[in-house]
């Protein structure tokens, strides 16, 4: 019998750091927020930071699917701004209407994105970003460029709390993690993903259907950023232009930063992205608990973001200089 | 069988009918460009009147700086979303420093300093900490927008000196608007230095193969590095001609949406995301039918909104003809 | 030998392409648990048979028979039905997932109650029992990603076996494989016969053919010029069958008088594959860098040249009269690389061959203050160079990747002799170079030689090894542990060398 295969079981000190090491900076970072502000570590702090991190965990998990592919989506914030004024537009309607035709709506513009991707064999780089603007523009059409008030009964939904400190909103959030993280690890479509993002051709020579695979993944993105606007009409009460303004570069950075690679093949929802989507929150929630001037923020994340991604660019350099 | 992907546009001029499946499509694009021009000239109202021609080509400066910059950045292979900031971020260090009393002459030279500064942390994160241009050029996007926020608190600067603006917006012999010349200028100096020097020749090769340029003693690192202060240097331009033309320095000179112009210009005049292809006249007559575009929408009356998704639309088919040209 | 049935037959197949003829009646028999050596140049005709056999191309005429029926097969589908699987040199993995989901990726374990998800732990117990019958223990849960290029091969042939291959069909495998790497390949193959499954071996290394196979099937322009079986004939004979001629006998050039040394290196450190290294090289010497894939070789070059960092050591190159230190990226400048891959780092695919020839010296066409480039005289001078070498396609104006391997190579050489460099490193100078244009090559480096250039070659051939060096230097575990001059560098010193090293570390 021929032992194969021994080197692959060695990691070194340095793969584990690269590999880890975001959570122990994670845990970090709340024990020092916590000692230096009274306030970090209450309840209603935390609530707060769930809140404000909700909107883009949905976007986040979307995105981490699209980016297993290989690919990019560059039009989440877009989606979500066209899915929150869909709910505005469907004020009149009930509730589960109006969410049902939001949902509908993002899966849509998730669709288009991805039919131009996987069958027309564009860039997704440059088409998402082409259709963010599209969408953006169709968005601002709808809602008048100006903040629209959404139905009474979504503003009800928002409102629900769980135990005084879960908001719906949160919870939702959570499970849309949850559920994509169990179509990643343990569907044959989550080990599709993985292996388009690992070699097209060879995805291709073993028979997946590299197109609907990606068309798939992009279809699941447009529904968590459908989600994520779905959710913010739900606690604001409201359509606003900054509704997913930015989010996209949001949603990369924080996805990068909790281990899934631009390069593609690996990555996941559970615990990478909320992992990254928290580090970020804490830093803006612990920054602004201490009272530190808003216009400081882009420097900051800005910085974190540059971090992850030269972390992200050394895991794949080792990652090709061993495959030699 | 005659192929020469790096220079579309001369196949027509030298070889005859162009053979390459790259050098047919972009003939598709020139003729298309020259028909819309033709199209538009005899269905919009004054869009042939001298007035609005001139205008056009002022036009032109505003976003062909910065698509001049993308060009070369492209062509090695790599991406810029950071310039359009950047013009920002110049623009307010340098109009404060003249709303102060400084000379313009020095607040230009100030702009330029800004924006060569974005370009060489774009360049050294790129060429040396070997990162991905499309993300760090993201967050340097981020970040020269927070920084043009910060500097200003969110405010606008006006009170600039007269003889900066009159001197810049104004017109040579009456007619012909200053930022026209500068950009045809630039243009054509950035066109001989890409196409016929030992340089441009590099940005090229790296652009097609990295790996073989290194070991073919390309200095690979020096060169992406000045790709990218290039294009912060175009951004600066930039500044001070939108500062000037416009009469204030904001927060959000060029607005997001023209981050799309920019790339377009560029890849309908023959750069591919992956690099080694494109070229500067290219990407100028790429700008040409752009700016056209938008000039037709304006005279014709098109809501903001409506425009913006409808070139939208239109740029994501450039892009997927793109695919189209590469095979 | 026990007489084996038929497993397949491709019987008078013939297909002719616009202005060439691939295959005229060319007919090929396999039994089960036999392995069939398919022999021959680059287009001789191997790859449009095995793109028929592959459902990929239609023949003109002929048939197919399996198992004395006759088949149609009209895609790669129809060829995967019939049992008939590919290890192809690209390997089909998927890196970042473990060895079980490599191998069972075309037919992941459904759960039971809900069919999309999938089982790890069936997977991997399936994985350790496909593997087991190769007679190979693998931990089916690393990632692919870790194994070495051998291991990754052996998880696809786990994976054929996985999909019920009946007739494995190896693509040149050997390429990129150390000794031992190529050791476990045949021990694995050997497991496929004793399962009483088909292989046929396509190869240009005629020792792999007389060690592992048991018949062979010649083909020259087309057709079929020699088949049997492998005991009854030797390696001249089937060399004879293969080019049509007689290899001339290496031409070795005489035992080079006292040269003038033009590189030394001293203790060179770098990474974990090179430990300790040094040596004098001098002008008109061919020195050969001979040993086992993980030794170092490449390594080592890319530390000397400055492409990877240099933990330690110094070199030594001769500026003027006298050898001076000198920094790794410095030599670079001053020597010619031609590199292991040449569609990786060695040539600019889609540039016409004449930019790709000026790419290293293009200082010479720029004028001398604004850099503009006098491209007139980049073609002229491309042009003698392409003449000089006989480079062949449709033209220097053509992009490289349309010509034949050989002549890309050529290209790549054309590249570094337009700088005229004293110093030529060659990492696998003739891979993926058919035996004629190996021979051009080959003639070439040693007229360089001749005229004064200092060449450092590494090979794995063992027969370009010992007809190109004037000496030989044994890496191992990243230090020289021999050095063979003159008569005792022969083919059978090498091998020994590089088979008897039990010592090797895991």
């Amino acid at each position: 019998m021929l032992r194969l295969g021994l080197r692959a079981d060695w990691a070194g000190l340095r793969d584990i750091l690269l590999q880890h090491g975001l959570y122990g900076l994670l845990l970090a970072l709340i024990l020092v927020f916590g000692a230096i502000s009274h306030s970090f570590l209450t309840v209603s702090n935390w609530t707060q930071i769930g809140t404000a991190a909700c909107f883009l965990l949905c976007a986040a998990a979307g995105e981490v699917i699209v980016m297993i592919t290989g690919e990019i989506d560059l039009g989440v914030g877009s989606i979500a701004y066209l899915s929150a004024s869909t709910v505005y537009l469907t004020s009149a309607f009930p509730a589960a209407f109006s969410v049902f035709a939001a949902l509908v709506v993002g899966l849509i513009a998730g669709a288009v994105s991805g039919g131009l991707v996987a069958y027309a064999k564009m860039s997704s780089l440059l088409t998402t970003l082409g259709l963010m603007i599209a969408y953006r523009g169709v968005s601002l059409l709808v809602t008048g460029g100006t903040v629209q008030a959404v139905g009474p009964s979504i503003v009800r939904l928002g409102r629900i709390q769980y135990v005084h400190a879960l908001p719906l909103v949160v919870l939702l959030s959570l499970v849309l993690m949850c559920l994509y993280q169990i179509v990643a690890s343990s569907t044959k479509f989550g080990a599709y993903c993985y292996a388009v993002g690992n070699s097209e051709s060879a995805a291709r020579k073993v028979g997946i259907g590299v197109p609907t695979v990606k068309l798939i993944a992009f279809c699941m993105s447009g529904a968590g950023a459908a989600i994520s606007g779905i959710l913010s009409t739900m606690y604001l009460g409201q359509v606003t232009t900054f509704t997913g303004r930015g989010m996209e570069f949001e949603a990369i950075a924080a996805v990068v930063i909790g281990g899934t690679s631009l390069f593609g093949g690996r990555g996941s929802v559970l615990p990478g992205a909320l992992a990254g989507v928290l580090l970020l929150t804490v830093i803006s929630n612990g920054l602004g608990t201490r009272g530190v001037s808003p216009y400081v923020y882009p420097f900051v994340i800005g910085s974190v973001v540059f971090v992850a991604i030269y972390l992200d660019s050394l895991k794949n350099w080792r990652r090709s200089s061993r495959a030699r | 069988m005659l192929d020469r992907p790096a220079e579309s546009l001369r196949t027509f001029s030298t070889i005859g009918f162009p053979q390459s499946r790259r050098g047919k499509t972009n003939a598709a694009i020139a003729f298309g460009a020259i028909v819309l021009v033709v199209v538009l000239s005899i269905t919009v109202p004054h869009f042939t009147r001298l007035r609005n021609v001139l205008a056009i080509s002022e036009q032109l400066s505003f976003l062909g700086f910065l698509s001049i910059g993308m060009t070369f950045v492209m062509v090695s292979g790599g991406i810029d979303l950071s310039s359009y900031t950047v013009v920002s971020a110049a623009a307010v260090v340098g109009a404060t420093a003249m709303a102060s009393g400084t000379s313009p002459l020095l607040s230009c030279a100030l702009m330029i300093v800004v924006g060569i500064g974005f370009g060489t942390v774009n360049g050294v994160a790129i060429a040396w900490g070997r990162m991905i241009p499309f993300i760090v050029t993201l967050s340097t996007m981020v970040l020269a927008q927070g920084f043009a926020i910060w500097y200003t608190h969110a405010e606008s600067v006006s009170d600039l000196p007269s003889g900066y603006v009159n001197a810049i917006s104004g017109r040579l012999v009456g007619l012909i608007p200053v930022p026209a010349i500068i950009i045809i200028g630039v243009a054509v100096i950035a066109e001989f230095v890409l196409s016929r020097t030992q340089f441009g020749r590099w940005v090229y090769l790296i652009g097609t193969n990295e790996h073989t340029a290194r070991i073919s003693g390309i200095p690979v690192a020096l060169t992406q590095f000045f790709t990218y202060v290039f294009s912060g240097l175009m951004a600066a331009v930039t500044a001070m001609v939108l500062t000037a033309v416009l009469g204030t320095a904001t927060t959000a000179m060029v607005q997001d949406d023209r981050l799309l112009d920019i790339i377009a210009t560029t890849v309908i005049g023959g750069a591919g995301l992956a690099g080694g292809t494109g070229s500067v006249a290219g990407t100028m007559l790429g700008l040409l039918f752009l700016t056209v575009l938008d000039n037709a929408f304006n005279l014709l009356g098109v809501p903001p909104f409506i425009g913006m998704t409808i070139k939208g639309f239109i740029l994501v088919g450039v892009i997927g003809l793109d695919v189209v040209r590469s095979g | 030998m026990v007489h084996r049935p038929i497993h397949l037959r491709m019987a008078g197949i013939s297909k002719s392409f616009p202005g060439v003829q691939a295959l005229d009646r060319v007919s090929l028999e396999v039994g089960f648990g036999q392995i069939v050596a398919l022999v021959g140049v680059n287009g001789a005709g191997k790859s449009t048979l095995m793109n028929i056999l592959g459902g990929v191309e239609q023949p003109d005429h002929g048939d197919i028979i399996v198992e004395g029926r006759k088949v149609g097969l009209h895609s790669p589908k129809d060829a995967g039905k019939l049992g008939i699987s590919f290890i192809h040199q690209e390997l089909v993995s998927f890196g970042s997932q473990t060895v079980a989901e490599n191998i069972f990726m075309t037919h992941l374990f459904p759960n039971r109650i809900f069919p999309f998800f999938v089982s790890k732990t069936m997977a991997n117990e399936a994985a350790q029992r496909y593997l087991g019958l190769l007679g190979v223990r693998m931990n089916p849960r690393s990632a692919v990603e870790d194994l070495s290029p051998g291991e990754r091969q052996i998880v696809e042939i786990a994976r054929a076996l996985a999909m019920n291959a009946q007739l494995v069909i190896f693509d040149e495998p050997s390429s990129s494989l150390s000794i031992r790497e190529k050791t476990a390949l045949f021990s694995v193959i050997r497991r496929l016969k004793e399962e009483d499954k088909s292989v046929i071996y396509i190869t240009h290394f005629i020792d792999e053919v007389l060690e592992l196979c048991d018949r062979y099937v010649v083909l020259r322009t087309g057709r079929v010029h020699g088949e049997g079986f492998v005991r009854d004939v030797t390696k001249e004979d089937i060399i004879r069958m293969v080019i049509g001629r007689d290899l001339p006998p290496s031409v070795k050039a005489p035992a080079t008088t006292a040269a003038k040394t033009l590189l030394r290196v001293e203790g060179l450190k770098s990474g974990t594959l090179v430990k300790n290294v040094s040596f004098d090289l001098n002008e008109r010497e061919v020195l050969g860098l001979w040993g086992l894939m993980g030794s170092g070789r490449t390594e080592l070059i890319r530390a000397m040249l400055g492409l990877d960092p240099l933990d330690g050591g110094r070199i030594l190159y001769l500026l003027r009269d006298d050898l001076e230190p000198i920094a790794a990226r410095d030599l670079l400048r001053e020597c010619g690389y031609v590199t292991e891959n040449r569609r990786a780092d060695g040539l600019f695919m889609p540039q016409p061959v004449w930019k790709n020839i000026t790419a290293t010296s293009l200082e010479r066409y720029a004028s001398r203050y604004l850099r503009v480039l006098r491209v007139g005289r980049e073609r002229t001078a491309s042009r003698e160079v392409v003449k000089s070498l006989r480079i062949s396609g449709p033209g220097h104006e053509a992009a490289v990747e349309n010509l034949s391997g050989g002549n890309q190579q050529k290209v790549v050489f054309a590249k570094w002799l337009s700088k005229r460099p004293k110093l030529l490193v060659l990492d696998e100078p003739t891979r993926g170079v058919d035996v004629g244009a190996k021979l051009e090559i080959g003639a070439l480096i040693r007229d360089l030689a001749r005229q004064g250039t200092a060449t450092l070659l590494v090979t794995s051939e063992v027969e370009e090894m010992v007809s190109l060096s004037d000496r030989v230097l044994v890496l191992r575990g990243g230090m020289i542990v021999a050095t063979l001059v003159g008569e005792d560098i022969s083919s059978a010193t090498l091998m020994g060398l590089a088979l008897g090293s039990s010592m090797e570390r895991r």
